[in-house]
C-alpha cells in the first residue's frame, strides 16, 4: 500500500509536471482545454496508477525494474538516513505537503459551508434587472434560466451553488457595487458556472482530493483545474456579453482592485493570493480571445505519452 | 527567443502552424521527460558505484528474498574465521545471483567473496572475469569437483576463483589469499550447504 501511495506520488508529480510544461511551452491558452490536460494529469495518479499496478504486477520485479524502466525507486534504496531510506523520508515529506495543500482549501471550503447553513440574511424580491440580466445571460448561453436567490446584505454575494440543480445567490450590496454592464457580466460567470454544473464538479474534486490527501500533485492540480474552470466561466461570460472589458472590470472590482483594503478583513496575505488569482484570470481571458483551441489530437497524443513514459517508472 | 517564435522554425525556416507547435512541444517535452528520468535513474549508481542491475542488500535475508536462493548457512559453513558480512549484491538477470563478500576475523584469513546463481554462469556485473594463467580441476568431495584458476591483478597479486556446479545453478569462491583456505571453505560450503 506505502508503494502504491509512493508511486501515485510520482506519477502525479511527473505528469504534472510534463502538462505544465505543454502548456507553458505549447502556448495552450483555451481554458477548456487547459482544463482538460489538467484534469488528465489528475487522473494518472488516481486512475492509472493503480490499474497498472492491478493489471501488470509484473513491473515490480527486478527483472523489469532493472532492464526496462525508466526509473525505479529500488535503485535508490541504498541511500538511508539513521537506518530510514531516503526515499521514505522523501515521500513522507511529499505526503505532508499533500495534507497542508488540501487542509489550505477545505479548511475555509468549511468554513463558507458552515456560513451558508445557519440563518444568512433575508431574502427577498429579486429586482427586475437582475431577472432580465440572468435571462439574457441564459438566452445567450442557451442553457434554462437557473433560480436567483436575491439576500438583502451590504455584502457583495455572488455564487453558484446546488449539487442538482444550481442556483444563483447574489445580495444588494454587489448591486450596489457594480454598474449595469459589470452586473450582467458577472451574473453570465454565474450562469456559465450553472451551465456546466461546476458546483457539483467542485464536490467531486474535493472528494478526489481527500481519498488522495497525501498527494501534492492531485492537490496541486485540483487548484489548476478550479481555476481553469472560472477562467472557462469568465470566457462564456465574455462571449454572452459581446466581450472581456465588463467581465474584467467586474472582476477586479468585485477583487477589491489592486490598491484597494481586504474586503473581507482577513489575512493581508490571503487576500494578496486572491488578488494575484484575479490578476491570472485577467491574463488568460485576455490570451484566451487572442488564441484559439490547441489540435483536437493534443490531449489523446499527450494521454498515450504520459502513460508509456509513467508504466516504465516505478517506485 | 522562442524556438516558434515568428510562425516559422527557426534553424531551418520551415512555416509552423499552432498545430506544428503543439505537436513538437508535446514530443520535446514528453522525450524531455523520459530522458531526465533515465538520467535521475543514474545517479544512484554514479554516486555509489553500484552499476544498473545490481542491487546491495543489508542483510542476507533481504538478498534471499529478491534473489530466492537460500543463504541463511553461510556463516555456519565458513566457520568462525569469517564473522563479518562486508558487502552483499544481488543482480535479477540473466538468472538471479548473489554475491557476498565476507570480511576475515584475523589476519590469517584473506577476505572472500562468494557467489551463487540459479543460473549457468555467475554474471560479469557481480563477478569481474579473471584472466586465467593457471586452471586445473580440483576435488571437493562428495565426488564433486571444482575449476580453480588463478590469475595476477594489477597490484601484483594472486587472485583465485573456485567455481563448482550447486544443483541447477552455480557457486563459486574468489580470493587474494591462501588456495588452501579457499579450497578448505569450498569443502565446507559443499559438505555444509548454505
Amino acid at each position: 500500500m506505502g508503494r502504491l501511495a509512493a508511486e501515485s506520488i510520482l506519477h502525479g508529480l511527473v505528469a504534472a509536471s510534463a502538462v505544465m510544461a505543454i502548456l507553458a511551452a505549447g502556448g495552450i491558452r483555451d481554458a477548456k482545454a487547459r482544463l482538460r490536460f489538467w484534469l488528465l494529469a489528475i487522473a494518472f495518479p488516481v486512475g492509472f496508477t493503480p490499474l497498472i499496478a492491478a493489471l501488470a504486477p509484473a513491473r515490480l520485479d527486478d527483472a523489469f525494474r532493472d532492464q526496462w524502466s525508466l526509473l525505479s525507486g529500488s535503485h535508490f534504496a541504498f541511500l538511508r538516513w539513521r537506518d530510514t531510506k531516503v526515499s521514505t523520508v522523501g515521500v513522507s515529506i511529499l505526503a505532508a505537503t499533500g495534507l497542508l495543500l488540501y487542509l489550505r482549501d477545505l479548511l475555509p471550503f468549511l468554513r463558507d459551508l458552515v456560513r451558508s447553513r445557519k440563518r444568512g440574511p433575508p431574502l427577498t424580491a429579486v429586482p427586475d434587472a437582475l431577472a432580465r440580466s440572468v435571462a439574457t445571460a441564459a438566452a445567450a448561453l442557451r442553457t434554462p434560466e437557473p433560480k436567483l436567490h436575491f439576500l438583502d446584505s451590504p455584502h457583495p454575494i455572488l455564487t453558484c451553488r446546488g449539487w442538482r440543480r444550481p442556483h444563483i445567490v447574489t445580495s444588494t450590496g454587489l448591486v450596489d457595487r457594480l454598474s449595469a454592464d459589470e452586473l450582467d457580466a458577472a451574473l453570465a460567470h454565474e450562469v456559465a458556472h450553472a451551465r456546466r454544473h461546476d458546483p457539483a464538479f467542485g464536490w467531486v474534486l474535493m472528494l478526489v482530493r481527500g481519498f488522495f490527501i497525501f498527494n501534492p500533485s492531485v492537490q496541486l492540480c485540483a487548484r489548476a483545474a478550479v481555476h481553469e474552470i472560472e477562467c472557462r466561466a469568465d470566457e462564456d461570460a465574455a462571449a454572452a456579453n459581446g466581450g472581456p472589458e465588463p467581465v474584467l472590470r467586474s472582476l477586479r472590482k468585485l477583487a477589491g482592485g489592486s490598491h484597494a483594503e481586504p474586503t473581507d478583513h482577513g489575512p493581508r496575505l490571503l487576500h494578496g493570493f486572491r488578488l494575484a488569482a484575479v490578476d491570472a484570470r485577467c491574463r488568460s481571458l485576455l490570451d484566451a480571445s487572442r488564441a484559439g483551441p490547441p489540435p483536437r489530437w493534443a490531449l489523446p497524443a499527450t494521454a498515450l505519452g504520459l502513460g508509456v513514459i509513467l508504466f516504465f517508472t516505478v517506485a | 527567443m522562442s524556438l516558434f517564435g515568428d510562425g516559422r522554425c527557426r534553424p531551418w525556416g520551415w512555416p509552423v502552424t499552432g498545430a506544428h507547435r503543439t505537436g513538437w512541444t508535446i514530443l520535446a517535452v514528453l522525450g524531455g521527460t523520459a530522458l531526465v528520468l533515465r538520467a535521475a535513474d543514474a545517479l544512484p549508481g554514479l554516486v555509489s558505484a553500484v552499476p544498473r542491475g545490481m542491487h546491495v542488500c543489508t542483510t542476507l535475508a533481504e538478498a534471499e528474498a529478491r534473489t530466492g536462493l537460500h543463504l541463511d548457512g553461510l556463516h555456519t559453513a565458513l566457520g568462525d574465521g569469517y564473522a563479518t558480512v562486508d558487502r552483499i549484491a544481488t543482480v535479477a538477470k540473466p538468472a538471479p545471483a548473489v554475491s557476498v563478500t565476507l570480511r576475515p576475523a584475523n589476519a590469517a584469513h584473506g577476505e572472500v567473496t562468494y557467489f551463487r546463481t540459479t543460473g549457468g554462469e555467475i554474471p560479469s556485473l557481480l563477478r569481474s572475469p579473471l584472466p586465467a594463467f593457471h586452471v586445473i580441476e580440483v576435488e571437493l568431495g562428495s565426488g564433486r569437483t571444482a575449476s580453480l584458476r588463478a590469475a595476477t591483478t594489477d597490484d601484483d597479486t594472486v587472485c583465485q576463483d573456485l567455481e563448482w556446479s550447486e544443483g541447477r545453478g552455480r557457486a563459486a569462491l574468489r580470493t587474494h589469499g591462501r588456495t588452501v583456505d579457499l579450497l578448505r571453505l569450498a569443502r565446507r560450503l559443499v559438505e555444509g550447504g548454505p
